[in-house]
């Protein structure tokens, strides 16, 4: 039967299949009243007509997570019990158009949707139902390789074949481990054969994926450079060497578990400690960018719930970077036929961001958009998550997971299916025209809302004691690294509960369905355990035990079917040997170049245009639909709105609210530079530090107090034929990580948790046919958390009253003009100086302590002027800074230059004298806070309005 | 003391500081999940009834829809012997769709309901609000101006006719929505049923306001109204 509902007044609608072969006709008018809504809706055909409206639809196809559907049949379950009904759902649109296949192609994303357009004058004879949306699987019998006989060239081919992506390295390594006569008597023993199954080559596959085990940033790198700069050196891993133990070095007693955990814990609270962590999800987002950004912040939120014993997450950014949304015809032209236009994957993935947040009440606080040409081929999709998790449950320290060999393994959420099979090693592929669709899921917070409060009273119960989330390479991934504990663990296949049958046992063991968590239950406990997650709904199964027998071992229906060394696994990978070579400053090289070079004769076109720069333009209208106060504790929300809005530094969250018993708050910023990478990474990893330093001291930040997380997303390192120049890619790596930890140590800040993703290229033709590759700019991003002692003291950036002092308060070099946003075609950068920056902070955070501000801003992305503009906004005040300049200065550097450490405060004239600590040097009066909405700078009068009306861009030109 | 019951559960995300609003208000917030206050026998034990905020059964088919038909089938009873006994309700946001999903504001058939804002998009924005403290126990006392966040998206009244069926409670001072006269909540004939899209249990303190101002402390007032109301009935 199918159901289509119509609401007139928003000319949408949904259609329903709803199939058993006995609902009865009371159960058919529970079914029609609630899905139809009796004052604004309609059923077609039954209750009224659409007459002139052609008719669009657009439904899942099969295996494609339908999460209506799902809260339906759960409901029905309720209402009418003894009808067990198959549900799939799919929407409506009217419209007036005529729609072509290509219109078609606009409104839906054939990869997991099909769509169908109806046209008015035969909708009255359509019948709608093309097919129940079913999978129809066939389970694949378990295939064996015969190691023995295989030829290299072979096992590269097959390693292609089934997205294994493993290098010839590791093939040899796998090929020899297999061959040998210890494992050959090992698996006699085990009576598994001496052949290979794909169960174990998946199982390696997805544990050795650069997406899982980093190995780039493991590999061993030889640094070589044509300029001289930093010296030619050699560094042992990148991760270890230069942010593990950097972070070891700078030991503040606060850290509490960094860089093992899925998220790095500090101790920021009397009674909590507060996690953080940042994943990204580009090669989905670029597939299904709703998909794959809403699975992206479910993913990173359940990082936090695996994090120790289990924490909640209270808080989300996200940090986006796109193609620019300014894109001309030629772009369109020229783009590579699999790629999806620059604005449709930012509003996909925008909504999966908006999605992933509220409907999983966790407010989505700070972040940031990105724009480069060169992100029109993959998306970067930065999640992140803060979490809270209490110091002690019942005196037990939470920080650490302690399960035992004879836990039981218990999973709990959704079931699996075939979605999300070889995410893990997709990800570490460059992108093609061929990429599996299968690497797309689509997240269901609900599910995930549910199984967050499951989780977090059997955790205050006691009921488990171990736990992590399943994410990337699924069971194989999460369970293979739970088992290193206690030193193995078996799986029973045909326990684990499926979406649909037909999958074969690999499929099983690494498909990466979301919701899912894995539990390590002690025996005694058990029983409890599954009451509680029974009555909850949160589809518990027991899947397996953990053991000490070395082993990771996969049995279906009591048969032992593969077997792998837990040693072999984590630890007997080589080494990666890699050369970097630094060539100096790159000229940027973009797929297309936006034509329009903008050329300034004043000031005023000047900042004009840095104001309607998509990097600095107002994302308000984005923002706002993202719930960034649920909970009630966000203190500093991204906007202060009075008569206009001007934009936030980073937000705070009230500490109290999550049992602290003073007026401290958690800080959380992040910044992000990658128009400065073709320059140099080294520099552009200082200020990308320097500027989340410098977002979290204006919310009143403690310097004492600051952890960092790392996210690398980089275009491929590794040589190949497509790839010449992968030394210097590699090179641009080792400046940046020796950046993190030069910059870390000078300001004693340490990185907690981190990750990397190496491989953001893709490779497609144009629709001429030529072959294209297009590599996101190395991009890092950081982000901070803090501890603010005194939420009572906090000041926003908004210009208070008319008559306060204005100043510019950081190292100041205005002899020229540097590589800037203003500045695009300079390559010239200024001096960084840690120590002089690092006084500069601390300075600030000291006179914020005092209260001796009215408002306080950072000056980052457009340089002193933008700052300043922004701050007028909200009151709609103007400034008085015509007598800033000092004569002989360039206006131009003096407001656009991009330098370090730099604040821009307003302050009660009676309090000036307190700024006398600071170096004269640092410090500069710029003029003052006027009550005429006009900034008057270099005899030039700027209207605030008018500046306004620059920076709120119409994000939707390209429509 | 006055016990406050609010809902949890199923995707119902306010409920702590909605909890936290009754607290300070001086009565016991009781937290229970949905699926157990469908069970309950009876409601006798509690004094007021409150449905937060936050995204039911994820707002699949209709916010509010699927725990409204749940409701339906268990404890509508309960339920209206609760509004006919004059004892506080509230629903806020999601809870407010909640209630014009179970139709508990008409009399007979349905009138109105709550749909897509009309620029079809969740928004969280401080609104200012008008109110009448003359309509209903929890807005006893209330300046005629309120201010607080809405967030949502499908906040947008729309009713079919007349409207004897219900009085409003809030109107938004600009448009935000579309909604019916810039209708922000709205309360039964008798005044002890109150449902409002905009969120006072985010604004209880000073702090958590986006300016200064004296407004602050009236959005705490209306938890405390219902729990001052609960205490003179029981006196």
């Amino acid at each position: 039967m199918r159901l289509n509902i119509i609401n007139p007044t928003l000319k949408t609608g949904h259609c329903y299949w709803i199939e058993n072969d006995n609902i009865d006709s009371k159960s058919w008018e529970t079914i029609k009243d609630v899905l139809r809504d009796p004052v604004d809706e309609f059923i077609l055909f039954e209750e009224g007509q659409i007459e002139k409206s052609n008719l669009v639809e657009i439904s899942f196809k099969p295996g494609v997570t339908d999460n209506s559907a799902n809260s339906l049949k759960k409901v029905f379950q309720d209402l009418i019990p003894e009808i067990e009904l198959k549900i799939a759902t799919g929407k409506l649109l009217l419209t007036e158009k005529e729609l072509s296949d290509q219109d078609l192609l606009a409104l839906h994303n054939p990869l997991i949707e099909r769509a169908f357009f109806h046209p008015s004058h035969k909708i009255q004879d359509y019948i709608p139902s093309p097919s129940f949306p079913e999978v129809k699987l066939e389970a694949k019998p378990i295939r064996y390789f015969n190691l023995e006989e295989l030829t290299l060239e072979e096992l590269q081919t097959l390693s292609k074949e089934n997205i294994w992506a493993f290098s010839e390295d590791e093939l040899l390594h796998i090929k020899s481990h297999f061959t040998s006569k210890e494992t050959q008597k090992k698996r006699s023993e085990q009576g598994l054969g001496l052949e290979v199954s794909d169960i174990e080559m998946e199982i390696l596959a997805q544990t050795w994926s650069e997406h899982c085990k980093h190995k780039i940033f493991g590999a061993h790198i030889t640094y070589r450079e044509t300029t001289k700069d930093l010296g030619n050196f050699e560094v042992n891993s990148v991760f270890k060497t230069h942010i593990r133990d950097i972070t070891d070095q700078i030991n503040k007693d606060w850290l509490i578990s960094v860089f093992k955990d899925n998220a790095g814990i500090v101790r920021f609270g009397e009674k909590n400690d507060y996690c953080l962590k940042v994943e990204t999800h580009n090669s989905p987002s670029a597939l299904d960018p709703y998909g794959g950004a809403l699975t992206g912040i479910l993913g990173v939120n359940r990082d936090i719930l695996g994090c120790g014993i289990g924490a909640e997450p209270i808080a989300n950014t996200n940090v986006l970077c796109f193609g620019s949304q300014k894109y001309s015809k030629e772009v369109l032209d020229q783009l590579p036929t699999r790629l999806k236009k620059p604005d449709v994957i930012m509003k996909g993935v925008h909504r999966g961001i908006e999605d992933g947040g509220n409907k999983s009440g966790i407010p989505t606080v700070n972040g940031a958009m990105s724009f480069h040409d060169n992100y029109a081929g993959k998306p970067l999709v930065y999640c992140g998550t803060v979490g809270v998790l209490p110091q002690k449950i019942d005196g037990i320290d939470t920080s650490e997971k302690r399960h035992e060999p004879g836990d039981y393994i218990i999973i709990c959420g959704g079931s699996v299916g075939a979605d999300g099979i070889h995410g893990a090693t997709f990800s570490s592929m460059e992108l093609d025209d061929n990429s599996p669709a299968t690497a797309v899921q689509i997240g269901d917070p609900f599910t995930q809302k549910r199984l967050t409060d499951f989780l977090l009273i059997a955790r205050d119960r006691g009921l488990y004691r171990g736990i992590t989330d399943n994410g990337a390479g699924g069971l194989s991934s999460s369970i293979g690294e739970m088992a290193e504990q206690t030193m193995g663990a078996e799986i029973h296949i045909e326990e684990v509960p499926l979406k649909y049958p037909g999958l074969s046992p690999f499929e099983i063991i690494i498909s990466e369905s979301q919701e899912r968590m894995s539990f390590a239950v002690e025996p005694s406990k058990k029983e409890e355990f599954l009451k509680l997650a029974q009555k909850m709904q949160v589809n518990p199964a027991v899947i397996g035990t953990f053991h000490n027998k070395g082993s990771f071992d996969i049995y279906q229906e009591g048969k032992l079917l593969a077997s792998l060394s837990l040693h072999f696994m984590h630890e007997s990978l080589p080494q990666m040997k890699l050369e970097a070579v630094w060539e100096g400053v790159k000229t940027e090289s973009t797929w297309f170049k936006n034509q329009k070079e903008e050329s300034f004769d004043s000031i005023r076109s000047c900042l004009k245009s840095l104001l309607s720069n998509e990097n600095i333009a107002s994302k308000e209208s984005w923002v706002r639909q993202y719930d960034h106060e649920v909970k009630a504790a966000t203190l500093q929300k991204p906007f202060i709105q009075k008569k206009m809005t001007s934009p936030n530094n980073a937000s705070v969250l009230k500490a109290s609210v999550y049992g602290e018993e003073d007026q401290t708050g958690i800080s959380v910023g992040c910044a992000i530079l990658p128009h400065l990478s073709h320059i140099d990474t080294y520099f552009m990893t200082q200020m990308a530090i320097d500027e989340t330093i410098r977002n979290l001291i204006v919310v009143g930040t403690d310097p004492e107090y600051i952890a960092l997380c790392d996210n690398f997303c980089w275009p491929d390192p590794i040589p190949s034929k497509q790839n010449p120049d992968a030394k210097h890619k590699l090179a641009q790596l080792v400046r940046s990580t020796r950046a993190l930890a030069d910059t870390a140590l000078a300001y004693k800040t340490p990185f907690i948790s981190g990750k990397d993703s190496m491989k953001n290229d893709f490779i497609g033709q144009t629709p001429e046919g030529e072959k294209i590759k297009i590599s996101v700019p190395p991009t890092l991003l950081i982000t901070g958390i803090g501890k603010v002692q005194d939420t009572n003291k906090l000041r926003t950036p908004d210009f208070k009253s008319s008559g306060d002092q204005i100043f510019y308060i950081g190292p100041q070099d205005f002899s020229k003009r540097y590589k800037s946003h203003a500045f695009k075609d300079q390559i010239d950068l200024p001096e960084f100086n840690s120590e002089e920056n690092w006084k500069v902070h601390n300075q600030i955070a000291s006179l914020l302590s005092q209260e001796v501000f009215e408002s306080i801003h950072d000056i980052s992305e457009g340089g002193l002027l933008v700052a300043l503009t922004e701050c007028t906004f909200a009151k709609s005040l103007g400034a008085d800074i015509n007598n800033a300049l000092i004569e002989g200065e360039d206006p131009y550097a003096f407001a656009f230059n991009e330098l370090p450490a730099g604040y821009l405060v307003s302050i009660k004239k009676e309090n000036a004298h307190k700024l006398n600590k600071i170096d004269k040097k640092n410090l500069r009066l710029l003029g003052e806070v006027s009550s005429e909405s006009h900034i008057k700078f270099a005899g030039e009068e700027l209207g605030v309005k008018e500046l306004y009306q620059a920076w709120q861009i119409d994000w939707s030109q390209n429509d | 003391m006055i016990k406050a019951l609010v809902l949890t559960g199923q995707g119902i995300n306010s409920h702590i500081e909605t909890a936290e609003a009754f607290k300070r208000g001086g009565a016991e917030a009781v937290l229970m999940d949905i699926e157990d206050f469908l069970m309950l026998d009876s409601l006798d034990n509690f004094h007021i009834l409150a449905f937060p905020g936050g995204f039911s059964f994820g707002d699949e088919i209709r916010s509010g829809k699927l725990v409204a038909e749940k409701i339906k089938a268990h404890q509508l009873e309960n339920i209206q012997k609760f509004v006919e006994a004059k004892k506080p309700i509230i629903g806020i946001c999601n809870g407010f769709q909640i209630l014009v999903q179970l139709g508990i504001f008409e009399k007979d058939e349905r009138t109105i309901t709550l749909a897509q804002n009309n620029h079809g998009r969740f928004l969280n924005l401080w609104v200012e609000l008008n109110t009448d403290s003359t309509k209903s126990l929890w807005l006893k006392d209330l300046p005629s101006k309120l201010k607080m966040p809405m967030r949502h998206k499908e906040g947008r009244l729309v009713a079919k006719s007349g409207r004897t069926d219900f009085q409003t409670a809030f109107t938004y001072t600009t448009d935000v929505n579309g909604s019916f006269e810039l209708t922000a909540g709205i309360t039964n004939n008798e005044g002890n049923v109150l449902g409002l899209m905009p969120h006072p249990e985010a604004g209880l303190t000073e702090d958590l306001f986006p300016e200064d101002g004296e407004l602050s402390k009236f959005n705490q007032m209306i938890f405390t109204n219902a729990v001052k109301y609960c205490e003179r009935m029981t006196l």
